[in-house]
């Protein structure tokens, strides 16, 4: 079993085409299969390689930009602009918030304000900083998330 | 006028037109929010309302129509 998270982004104006954009990627550099993403109750994303469930996948978008992440374990990310307003009854920061729904999505169960009333698990959660964007991801790997931004001109 | 209201409290959070946003709007695929959003206008609903909105069945809402049978229920 391969620990390691390989988490992909990309910057959109379509995303349906990003998305297939960020799947090609993957496949090109995993096993060249066809990959598709569906999904379940409450909107979890499945991940399929030639129609068959395989592995975990988390996604998140931002207005502009694209990230999913795979990997063989439960996987929760979210991605958002730094500079993005939050209530603070809601929570204290955007950094913040990106933990709590990458572990509400780790969960499978989302955001929900019993969630943010909690803890939340730190050694399973490390937050990044890309792009001008916060990214955090819950997990139980230890290795080194790999991560890759690909380029859209070369794509579309 | 709960939609009235209703319709101010979205527009305001997703920077849009309050003419825009009817009963049959879809929450997701019309209005492109995103949890936060939601999260913060579930919270803006129970300010105006008075209300207390269970976080399960906001879950449930497909159309702001949705949402409008809810609060009428609880005021």
């Amino acid at each position: 079993m391969n620990r390691q998270i390989k988490i992909y982004l990309i910057e959109y104006v379509d995303i349906a085409k990003a998305k297939q954009a960020i799947l090609q990627t993957y496949s090109q550099e995993h096993d060249g299969m066809r990959y598709s993403i569906d999904h379940a109750d409450k909107g979890r994303p499945l991940l399929k390689r030639e129609g068959e469930r395989y592995g975990e996948i988390s996604v998140s978008h931002t207005a502009n930009m694209l990230a999913i992440a795979f990997s063989d374990m439960p996987i929760g990310i979210d991605l958002e602009k730094r500079d993005r307003e939050i209530d603070k009854r809601v929570c204290d920061s955007i950094e913040h918030w990106t933990r709590y729904e990458a572990y509400g999505k780790w969960l499978g169960e989302g955001i929900s304000r019993k969630l943010l009333k909690g803890q939340l698990p730190d050694k399973l959660l490390r937050t990044r900083i890309i792009n001008g964007c916060y990214l955090s991801i819950c997990s139980e790997s230890d290795e080194p998330d790999s991560i890759t931004i690909i380029d859209n001109k070369k794509i579309l | 006028m709960i939609l009235e209201k209703l319709s101010k409290i979205i527009a305001d959070q997703l920077n849009m037109e309050q003419k825009e946003i009817t009963e049959a709007t879809l929450l997701k695929e019309d209005l492109n929010a995103d949890s936060l959003d939601i999260v913060e206008i579930i919270m803006s609903i129970e300010e105006e309302f008075g209300v207390q909105v269970d976080d399960d069945d906001a879950l449930g809402f497909k159309t702001v129509g949705d949402v409008v049978g809810y609060i009428e229920k609880l005021v």
